[in-house]
């Protein structure tokens, strides 16, 4: 669609041929790119790309030794485990034997084979009250030859067959005598 | 051609992400349904103890030797070289060795050394395998109490059956990653741990268990009884201290545990105590018992009943006492029978008519004083003291087998029950029955049930202490105060006189029973049971105890059970250090009353070994 030949010969006024400016464009010039920055920046790409790779790679080794030590932890741990239940049961095996070794029958068979005999009767010795003195032991007085006698410091009592003071001799009465059955 | 791949490779992609991200838990679970094999970890079997810690019974790991005859090349030296180390023939070990198999068992549970001898030849084929086995350091000691285990580890016999659920654990699970081939795979097993059994520490004293066995086999062969039966219990909380149980055999020399050799002579005869093997159980030979003595095989102190005799005349008297219908200077007319319907009651010496006390009834187990006493006490009291004493039902042990006796009611009574049944006839109990009711005497009237398990023992040690005996007063002290007066006298002038312990006072009552035909009313004529229960030190007792004979010669009570009562427990008040004074056991029985359930031991006695 043209347009109206009114707006055309106004834009042809409009366009008429102006004076030059005086001043004159200055001249283009070359820039030189900028100095780097900074070295990260400027990192190659094979350089991200090796970076990438050590990377992944150390990980994976990180990796591998960390499972490896685990697994020797795990090894070392069932050495010891076992090692443990060796003892263990190497322990109860002794237990067991001593028990063996202390048991009833084996101990009198062992006191017999050395020579020891059961007492026939056990006598159990009257029990006397420390704070209580004991009797004071009689000496018989010395005696001359010409009367047949013999001077003797002996006591009256022996100490095994004296008397126990009349607090203890009331309720051991049972003790220092034969049986009487 | 280019829609056709695009397809394709959707659809396999499809496909992948169907499996990898929505089914991979189904796939993983049929992997390794292929791949694991769940392995049952057998929990290791509590043991069995005494009071003092002492093993009776311990379960350890013994090495069973396997062969995989595929391996084997040459069965003829390998049979050869392992013959003389297992005992078995070497034509025997080829024939296993040249089975067309991959897995063959030579020997079970092998000892120690064989299995270290085994070992230190490094044999191709050859391999050793971990079994449990039972083990009995102290011989045939208690065996009817303690009990016995099966191949499967299982007990089959007193304590080990009883306790089974405690002592047996929980087995575990294991669940091992293989390869198709069979090959162990190198991942982490899952595993549930076994649980290990739980120990008993029982009441049992074995020093008093031994010399219990002892005394009552010498008793055995002397009074050429059939079987006897002791048990010891302490007076405050009824721990049983011993319970020996034991049967005459013909022409048996000691135990009875098993005659089977030991797997090599050479080679055991470097361990401390040459075992025999019995079922699953490993058993140190035991020379203790004499020649014609064995082990019971059952607890007879619980599981045998028996017509008690003149034992039973505790129940009428101390009802008689207790609802004043004697005291124990009453006199009563006793004459020389008593004619009651069809039976006549005669006393065991023959006399005329004559005045006796009640204690002097007692003393000397007149039965027709006594039935003079039931009389006046009348059936209903005689039934009702008769239940207070824990005669007719169980005594709290629940061991196996365990009876309740036989104690007829008031409906079954007969005409001539108030005769029988006062002087211990009509009735069956057990020893423990008795003793329980002697006890209860000892114990100032208090009946306190019998205990056998003191505490349990976990793994680690650690000891928890079950509860003490229920206990209940069944006679008043003053009843109980005079009565013990009464049975003193039995053994200082009665018939128990064989009872008596030097620097102790002792109180207790004979029994001579008839045993009942299993085949008609009436008696096995000749057979009689001989028992003495009692007590000491009498005035403050601290130990009570039961003997019983089966069939011995002489008969009597006071003759054949008696001395071994003081044998016995003469050995056990020693053991314990119980003072021979009144006074000083006093005071220390004071102290100790209500303490960690232990023997009431005074304060600084010194115990000593047998």
């Amino acid at each position: 669609m043209a347009p109206p030949p009114a707006a055309g010969a106004a834009r042809r006024a409009t366009a008429a041929p102006q004076p030059k400016p005086s001043t004159r464009r200055p001249a283009l010039r070359i820039f030189e790119p900028e100095p780097r920055r900074s070295s990260r920046r400027g990192l190659s790409r094979r350089g991200q790309l090796w970076l990438a790779v050590a990377m992944v790679v150390s990980s994976l080794l990180v990796v591998v030794v960390g499972d490896a030590m685990v697994a020797e932890g795990q090894v070392r741990l069932s050495a010891v485990q076992t090692q443990i239940a060796g003892r263990l049961t190497w322990n109860k095996a002794m237990q067991t034997q001593v028990a063996g070794l202390a048991a009833p029958d084996r101990v009198v068979a062992q006191a017999i084979a050395e020579g020891l005999t059961a007492p026939a009767k056990v006598i159990d010795l009257p029990q006397v009250p420390l704070n209580v003195p004991l009797p004071v032991p009689v000496t018989s007085a010395p005696v001359s030859k010409s009367a047949g006698g013999v001077a003797s410091t002996t006591p009256a009592h022996s100490p095994s067959t004296a008397p126990a003071p009349a607090k203890a001799a009331a309720t051991t009465s049972t003790t220092s005598a034969p049986p009487t059955r | 051609m280019r829609l056709v791949l695009v397809a394709v490779f959707a659809g396999m992609g499809f496909r992948l992400v169907q499996v990898q991200e929505f089914g991979h838990q189904h796939y993983a679970a049929l992997s390794r349904a292929q791949l694991t094999q769940t392995v049952t970890v057998p929990p290791v079997r509590g043991g069995i103890y005494d009071r003092d810690g002492e093993v009776l019974a311990e379960t350890v790991t013994r090495q069973t030797v396997v062969a995989d005859p595929q391996i084997i090349t040459n069965p003829a030296a390998v049979a050869a070289t392992l013959s003389p180390l297992l005992g078995i023939p070497s034509d025997t070990l080829r024939a296993k060795l040249t089975e067309p198999t991959g897995f063959v068992y030579l020997a079970h549970r092998v000892p120690d050394p064989v299995a270290a001898a085994i070992t230190a030849r490094a044999i191709n084929g050859i391999n050793l395998v971990p079994e449990s086995q039972r083990v009995v350091p102290v011989g045939a000691l208690a065996e009817p109490l303690v009990g016995t285990v099966g191949w499967d580890g299982n007990g089959v016999s007193g304590m080990e059956y009883q306790y089974q659920s405690i002592l047996a654990g929980r087995a575990g699970t294991t669940d091992a990653m293989t390869s198709p081939g069979g090959v162990a795979l190198p991942t982490a097993n899952r595993s549930t741990p076994a649980t290990p059994g739980t120990g008993l520490e029982l009441t049992v004293d074995e020093s008093i268990q031994y010399v219990a066995e002892q005394a009552l086999a010498a008793e055995i062969v002397a009074s050429h009884a059939t079987g006897g039966t002791a048990v010891i219990m302490d007076v405050k909380t009824g721990d049983v201290l011993a319970m020996a149980n034991l049967t005459a055999t013909k022409g048996a020399a000691g135990s009875t545990t098993g005659a089977t050799p030991a797997p090599s002579a050479t080679l055991t005869a470097k361990v401390a105590t040459a075992p025999v093997t019995s079922g699953a159980t490993l058993v140190a030979q035991s020379d203790t018992l004499p020649a014609g003595v064995s082990e019971a095989l059952s607890n007879s102190a619980v599981t045998q009943v028996y017509e008690p005799g003149s034992v039973f005349k505790l129940v009428t008297f101390s009802a008689a006492l207790a609802d004043s219908v004697i005291t124990p200077a009453t006199k009563l007319s006793v004459p020389a029978s008593l004619p009651m319907g069809k039976y006549t009651f005669h006393d065991a010496e023959q006399h005329g008519t004559v005045a006796m006390t009640a204690t002097q009834i007692l003393a000397q187990s007149s039965n027709i004083g006594t039935i003079e006493v039931a009389r006046g006490l009348g059936e209903s009291r005689l039934l009702n003291q008769i239940a207070d004493l824990g005669f007719g039902r169980p005594t709290g042990l629940g061991i196996p087998g365990e009876s309740q006796g036989l104690v007829p009611g008031a409906a079954q009574w007969t005409g001539t029950s108030i005769g029988s049944t006062p002087i211990g006839q009509d009735d069956a109990v057990t020893a423990q029955q008795v003793l329980d009711a002697y006890n209860a005497v000892a114990n100032g009237g208090v009946f306190v049930s019998p205990r056998l398990v003191r505490a349990t023992v976990d793994a680690k040690g650690g000891v928890t202490a079950t509860a003490p005996s229920p206990s209940h007063r069944v006679i008043d002290p003053t009843t109980d105060s005079e009565l013990t007066t009464m049975l003193e006298q039995v053994v200082a002038s009665g018939t128990g006189t064989s009872a008596a312990i030097d620097g102790y006072t002792v109180a207790g009552k004979t029994g001579t029973a008839q045993v009942p035909s299993p085949d008609h009313l009436g008696y096995i004529p000749g057979a009689y049971i001989g028992t003495f229960a009692g007590f000491a030190p009498a005035q403050h007792p601290i130990l009570s105890a039961i003997v019983v004979l089966d069939r011995p010669t002489p008969i009597y009570g006071g003759a054949v059970a008696a001395p071994v009562f003081s044998t016995i427990m003469a050995y056990a008040l020693h053991h314990f250090g119980i003072p021979t004074t009144a006074t000083a056991t006093t005071a220390a029985s004071t102290t100790a009353v209500g303490g960690t359930g232990s023997v009431t031991v005074p304060a600084g006695a010194a115990t000593e070994g047998p």
